[in-house]
């Protein structure tokens, strides 16, 4: 084979693992509900809508500077959280694309929605309940197996931003 | 004509015409904490249902627009901003409803109007850079006269290297002057207290 063909198959092979890299070895299993939150924690539900931008990538859900889940179009997750001020970013790595600040919600669910469309814009807003219910039997749910990885602190970057 | 010239044709049209981008304008809740005094009295705030359903379209970059919903995305700073000084804060349905106001015992029913605009320095990126809200907000009082009125403004800029971590970061940052401006304003307002 020819060097430069050679070259742009490594090159295509490159960009191939990076859409399906599962660094954080996510994978869809069946939902089942958590138990309600504690008087001084809060359950917060995340989705991701399903549409076709940004689709070959994954992005993971990250709490202030931890990796909490990872999800593809049309997925959602879930994880439990001290009451309190938590930043909710999607990271497609390595560029934050999207937040949402979560205030005290003592004992409380959250539901938010990341957009992810052409049209329907890129950014999470928080959803009510009977529209998360809908969607929770729409939607796949993931797990990742590597999980409290640290990242950036984007609560910290968040706050600098809006300063 | 060949179809291949059509769809030419058909894509520049689309790239001519632009195309709207949805951004949300609500500022994170968080920069709108107020260490003010509260005030020991139940009020209303009140948007109509068209206004919370109106989208609003302005300009973005590149010749593309973003659009967005002024009223619905405010409503959470309202109800922000009105929380920090009131010990409850609760929806009017409707202004005519002189049962719910009453057993409520509301006090001030407040009503904002809401006018946005916005721009971009950017031929290649569609986010705004520049974005402004104007805020006018009336109290009424039980009588149902207009016993406060106020205009404040926000101002809100972003550049590329900030609002590729949120494509609405000019908006919000308006919108978040604008709140912190109205929060001022009720506030520092004594026929309110």
């Amino acid at each position: 084979m020819r060097r430069p063909l050679n070259i742009l198959l490594l090159l295509f092979g490159a960009l191939l693992a990076g859409c399906g890299a599962n660094s954080y070895m996510v994978k869809e299993v069946p939902y089942a509900a958590p138990s309600p939150p504690g008087p001084n924690q809060t359950l917060v539900y995340v989705f991701r809508e399903d549409s076709f931008q940004g689709g070959g990538r994954k992005f993971a859900i990250v709490d202030n500077d931890t990796v909490m889940a990872v999800l593809t179009p049309g997925t959602f997750s879930y994880f439990v959280v001290p009451s309190g001020e938590h930043e909710i970013v999607a990271l497609m790595t390595p560029t934050p694309i999207m937040h949402y600040r979560v205030t005290a919600a003592p004992g409380k669910t959250v539901y938010l929605f990341c957009k992810m469309g052409y049209a329907s814009g890129t950014f999470i807003e928080p959803i009510d309940e009977s529209q998360a219910k809908s969607l929770l039997g729409q939607y796949r749910y993931t797990e990742i197996g590597v999980k409290g990885e640290k990242v950036k602190d984007f609560r910290a970057y968040y706050d600098k931003l809006y300063r | 004509m060949h179809p291949l010239v059509k769809s030419a044709i058909a894509a520049s049209t689309l790239l001519a015409v632009g195309c709207a981008h949805q951004i949300n304008i609500t500022p994170p809740l968080n920069t709108l904490d107020s260490n003010t005094a509260k005030v020991d009295k139940t009020v209303g705030y009140y948007i109509s249902a068209a206004d919370r359903a109106k989208e609003v379209i302005t300009p973005g970059g590149g010749g593309d627009k973003v659009k967005y919903l002024p009223y619905q995305e405010s409503e959470p700073a309202l109800n922000k901003v009105l929380s920090n000084r009131y010990t409850k804060v609760v929806s009017i349905p409707s202004l005519d409803d002189k049962q719910f106001i009453a057993s409520n015992k509301i006090s001030y029913i407040f009503v904002p109007t809401i006018e946005t605009d916005s721009s971009s320095d950017s031929a290649f990126t569609w986010p705004p850079t520049k974005f402004s809200v104007s805020l006018d907000c009336k109290a009424i009082g039980p009588a149902g006269t207009t016993v406060w009125e106020k205009k404040v403004k926000g101002e809100g800029q972003a550049t590329f290297s900030e609002f590729k971590h949120d494509f609405s970061l000019a908006a919000r940052r308006a919108s978040k002057a604008a709140f912190v401006n109205l929060q001022q304003e009720i506030d520092a307002a004594g026929e309110l207290r």
